[in-house]
């Protein structure tokens, strides 16, 4: 894995993709064979030219490795003079400073934000080794230097794009991959498409047949049978020309069809596989995103499969075929008339690519001026307040021509195409004239001992133009192959982003679940290094409410997301009913937890559906039950369509507490064993707050609760507090005893949230 | 220990510190007096290079705002926040485009900067941000940030290969 990932790093980022071997073997001489345990390269100087230096770090020393003509200067800092760290951000520069006793600057490094996070790391340890903390003891299991490297450079391009490589040479295989179920229908076309490209080259042949071989001898001769000949010449045409277009007919349509059930295929196996990814997935891409591909670049993949590789070789076929033709008939002629077609593909090729630079300035100006409606319309209100209008119009009206501008230039070469390609097949027309015209006479003058004859000159030029569709085809063919392979690359790049929750072998399903939850010693990092949950255990007994409290940011979130299985500790272990959670088999899991969220969410769908979620087959008479304990069921009966009214992004519009209490009568009717309860912090007024509390009384009955609580209320009737700070559990009890320690982190947080409820209320 | 101060006030003094950089002595709640280091922020770091800048503790509290770096008489101090802000502030200045590749949803530039060449990638929707002055700033998916001080300095070819992501 790791020769391929260090070339990218060089062809990415133009840098070492991991520390140069001369440099670790001389650290460890220096160290006297310390293990390094992060590196790191930093790319300014302090003259702010960019340069190529790296920090190292082993157990006891820091390293400042800089080029030195040919070979390197080591700086070395031991890590115990070290007593401050301190990392500066500016734009692009950025600098970590070293500081030891009484301030004095040991080291002063500037790098680039690419190299961030690879300093951050070095950062974090070094404060964790200089403040001696307990961290320390943990991060001592080791991890590889070389891949944190690796890593945290890939990191900003990894939120980008996904895949850092995308292999551009098996895409389209890969592509034609997904049209091989229907292997008989294409090869049909295929042969069809032979078909109708030899009919096509039958009509002119006929011609000189019918100007050479039967108009012209018929001085003198049977006028009957020239006759009959001409009928039949004139039956072969109708013949051919039916026969073509009714090929043609087969062969569009199965194409279109091929081409559909391809794009349905993809659309059908991304969205599956998209519905299988882990929630880190979801994290760093937008719905949007995920959107346009489902739906903008199939349909890309379409126009490529149904039109664009018949089309190519089609053309392809026509060109030779009437290439062939012409040779035939005169192959003196034809050298001269065949020059010109090359330079006429390449002219297509040109100004497609043109048009394409064109249409890409065209797409962003245009999507800016859709951004600034999207932007400025829902913001009315505030246009109107501060009586703006008159600038918002400008602003649009800037646009808008910018719009234009563009578009005019689309259209000023948009507009060449025909023109110029016409213009170059009468060119070739004239040609056939300038030379062969002369030769006519002479065949007329020689009575057809030499030159070429009046037959063969008119088949020429119809056989001409049959060239022009070929070449606009051919000159376009770049350009659709590279839109048809950057969509293929970003529907691939899902379908290679791997799930990372997965079943082990033979999980065990735990039906039903009893709700004990267990954490031993459970630690948690999103990137290896920076734990956000630090070593925290406790044993909850099934039906225990747990109300979970502490500054944002300190890891209650992240404790709900491991409990739920949306990630995978880093060490530690977690059980539920005394089985370790990755042993259960992950849908029976699920299934069986219920999630409220500070947002709830409503699908497009109707009440009834968005409270039966979980449970499809749910009967109604428990719908009803469910909306009851939520106290939902009243102001559902009093919307006209009730149970049956549409909510969602076209429906009805709720209130958030409205909302809240749907989503609560959803997990009730789930009937959980085990509850994550995120509190909304939005202050409703007091009924709808009695309301909703009444409903969360009833959903958390009997049930293991872990509540991210904001209300007094749910403290008071939880069984137990857990106070979670910096990733840390600092303090658990009952709301009681946890309010008897004045010093308590509990009893100020409590403090300061009474202190603000006290001034909403005066 | 210093002898080129700034007084903002009775608590807060603008001093060198020993390791050249900007410092703040201040008086502590305890009656103490204590340095530490400065953080310097410009408050329009595009629009106003010189005026509003935020005198930061090193927990990012702002202790005082100097409306304009002229306030200050003392050139040697002047000179040492007018560097610690380049220095922060410092963004490379692109001279020569030598090629913007479209890499299905990245775009991948190379230049020449004033800091030397560089490659790095943009992300297909980000557009080249206009300032007010004329120039355009770009940022990577690193969150480096690059600049053209002008358009019309630039060759003609770099021109041409900017040409499409200009709004």
């Amino acid at each position: 894995m790791f020769t391929t990932s260090t070339n990218i790093i060089e062809q990415l980022f133009n840098q070492p993709g991991k520390i140069p071997e001369p440099i670790a073997e001389a650290i460890s001489k220096k160290t006297g064979g310390e293990k390094i345990r992060l590196y790191a390269f930093c790319d300014l100087n302090n003259k702010q030219q960019f340069t190529e230096s790296w920090i190292v770090l082993t157990k006891s020393f820091f390293f400042i490795v800089d080029k030195n003509g040919d070979g390197e200067k080591f700086k070395t800092i031991p890590v115990d003079e070290i007593i401050n760290v301190e990392i500066v951000e500016g734009f692009t520069l950025n600098r970590l400073y070293l500081r030891g006793k009484d301030g004095i600057l040991l080291a002063e490094i500037s790098f680039t934000r690419r190299q961030y996070r690879a300093v951050a790391n070095i950062h974090y340890l070094l404060s964790q080794t200089i403040k001696k903390h307990s961290d320390e003891q943990h991060l001592q299991n080791g991890f590889n230097a070389d891949e944190k490297y690796y890593e945290a450079l890939n990191r900003a391009f990894l939120n980008s794009r996904g895949t850092a490589h995308i292999k551009k040479k098996g895409m389209v295989t890969r592509l034609l991959g997904y049209a091989k179920p229907y292997k008989k229908r294409i090869i049909f076309s295929l042969l069809a498409s032979i078909g109708i490209t030899f009919l096509h080259l039958l009509p002119p042949a006929l011609m000189r047949i019918l100007i050479d071989d039967v108009l012209k001898p018929v001085k003198g001769s049977d006028i009957a049978a020239a006759n009959k000949q001409i009928w039949m010449i004139i039956g072969a045409l109708a013949a051919i020309w039916t026969t073509a277009q009714v090929a043609h007919y087969f062969r569009t349509r199965t194409m279109n069809i091929v081409g559909e059930a391809v794009a349905r295929d993809l659309r059908y196996q991304l969205y599956q596989h998209v519905q299988r990814l882990s929630l880190s997935f979801f994290n760093t891409r937008s719905t949007g995103n995920i959107l346009s591909r489902i739906t903008h670049d199939t349909d890309r993949i379409w126009e490529f499969i149904a039109h664009n590789i018949i089309d190519v070789l089609i053309s392809i076929l026509m060109m030779i075929g009437v290439g062939t033709a012409l040779f035939m008939h005169d192959p003196y002629l034809a050298k001269f008339v065949i020059i010109p077609l090359p330079l006429m593909i390449v002219f297509v090729y040109l100004l497609r690519e043109r048009l394409n630079t064109v249409f890409l300035r065209f797409s962003r100006r245009w999507s800016a001026l859709t951004s600034l409606i999207g932007n400025v319309i829902p913001g009315i209100r505030v246009v109107k307040a501060f009586a703006q209008e008159e600038k918002e119009k400008d602003r649009f009206s800037q646009k808008n021509k910018s719009v234009f501008d563009t578009i005019v230039e689309a259209h000023n070469y948009w507009s060449l195409v025909s023109p110029f390609l016409n213009w170059m097949m009468h060119l070739c027309s004239l040609i056939v004239w300038i030379f062969g015209a002369p030769r006519v006479l002479e065949y007329i003058i020689t009575d057809g001992q030499s030159g070429m004859s009046l037959g063969v000159f008119i088949a020429f030029t119809s056989y001409l133009w049959m060239f022009l569709g070929p070449i606009q085809v051919l000159g376009n063919m770049v350009s659709s192959l590279s839109r048809a392979t950057a969509a293929s690359s970003r529907m691939f790049e899902i379908l290679d982003t791997k799930p990372t929750i997965v079943d082990m072998k033979n999980p065990t399903a735990l039906e039903p679940l009893q709700g004990r939850v267990q954490f031993e010693n459970v630690f948690y990092s999103y990137d290896g290094i920076r734990q956000v949950i630090k070593g925290i255990s406790f044993d909850v007994k099934p039906g225990e409410v747990i109300g979970l409290v502490g500054p944002s940011g300190g890891g209650k979130s992240t404790l709900a997301n491991l409990i739920c299985r949306f990630y995978d500790i880093t060490d530690g272990e977690i059980r539920i009913d005394g089985v370790n959670i990755r042993d259960i088999e992950l849908s029976s899991f699920r299934r069986q937890i219920g999630v409220v969220l500070q947002e709830p969410y409503l699908f497009h769908g109707t009440i009834e559906e968005n409270i039966a979620y979980g449970k499809p087959n749910a009967g109604l008479g428990d719908i009803i039950e469910a909306a009851k304990a939520a106290n939902a069921h009243e102001f559902i009966c009093g919307f006209p369509d009730a149970y049956d009214s549409l909510v969602g992004e076209r429906g009805l519009t709720l209130s958030g507490g409205e909302r809240q209490r749907i989503s609560i009568a959803r997990a009730i009717l789930n009937d959980p064993r085990v509850l994550i309860l995120d509190e909304a912090t939005s202050s409703v007024d007091s009924g709808t707050e009695k309301k909703i509390q009444e409903a969360l009384d009833n959903l958390v009955k009997g049930r293991t609760t872990f509540a991210i609580a904001h209300r007094l209320t749910t403290l008071r009737h939880a069984h137990r507090i857990f106070v979670i700070e910096a990733g840390k559990l600092v303090e658990s009890g009952t709301h009681e005893t946890l309010l008897a320690n004045t010093e308590g982190k509990y009893f100020k947080l409590h403090e300061t949230q009474n202190e603000l409820q006290a001034m909403m209320y005066v | 220990m210093t002898k080129n101060t700034y007084t903002f006030n009775k608590k807060i003094q603008l001093i060198q510190c020993p390791d050249g950089k900007a410092g703040i002595r201040r008086k502590r709640k305890d009656g103490q007096q204590e340095d530490v280091h400065a953080r310097i922020v410009r408050c329009f770091p595009w629009q106003h290079q010189s005026r509003f800048i935020s005198i930061r503790d090193p927990k990012g509290k702002e202790v005082a705002l100097l409306e304009s770096l002229d306030q200050i008489d003392d050139a040697e101090i002047r000179n040492m926040l007018a560097m610690e802000m380049e220095a922060i502030n410092y963004v490379p200045q692109i001279l020569q485009i030598e090629s913007i590749h479209d890499e299905a949803q990245l775009y991948n530039w190379k230049v020449v900067t004033t800091a030397g060449k560089r490659q790095f990638f943009m992300r297909r929707n980000e557009s080249p941000r206009q300032l007010a002055n004329e120039g355009l700033l770009m940022k990577d998916i690193s969150g480096d940030r690059y600049f053209i001080k002008s358009l019309e300095d630039l060759d003609r070819e770099s021109k041409d290969k900017l040409w499409i992501y200009l709004d």
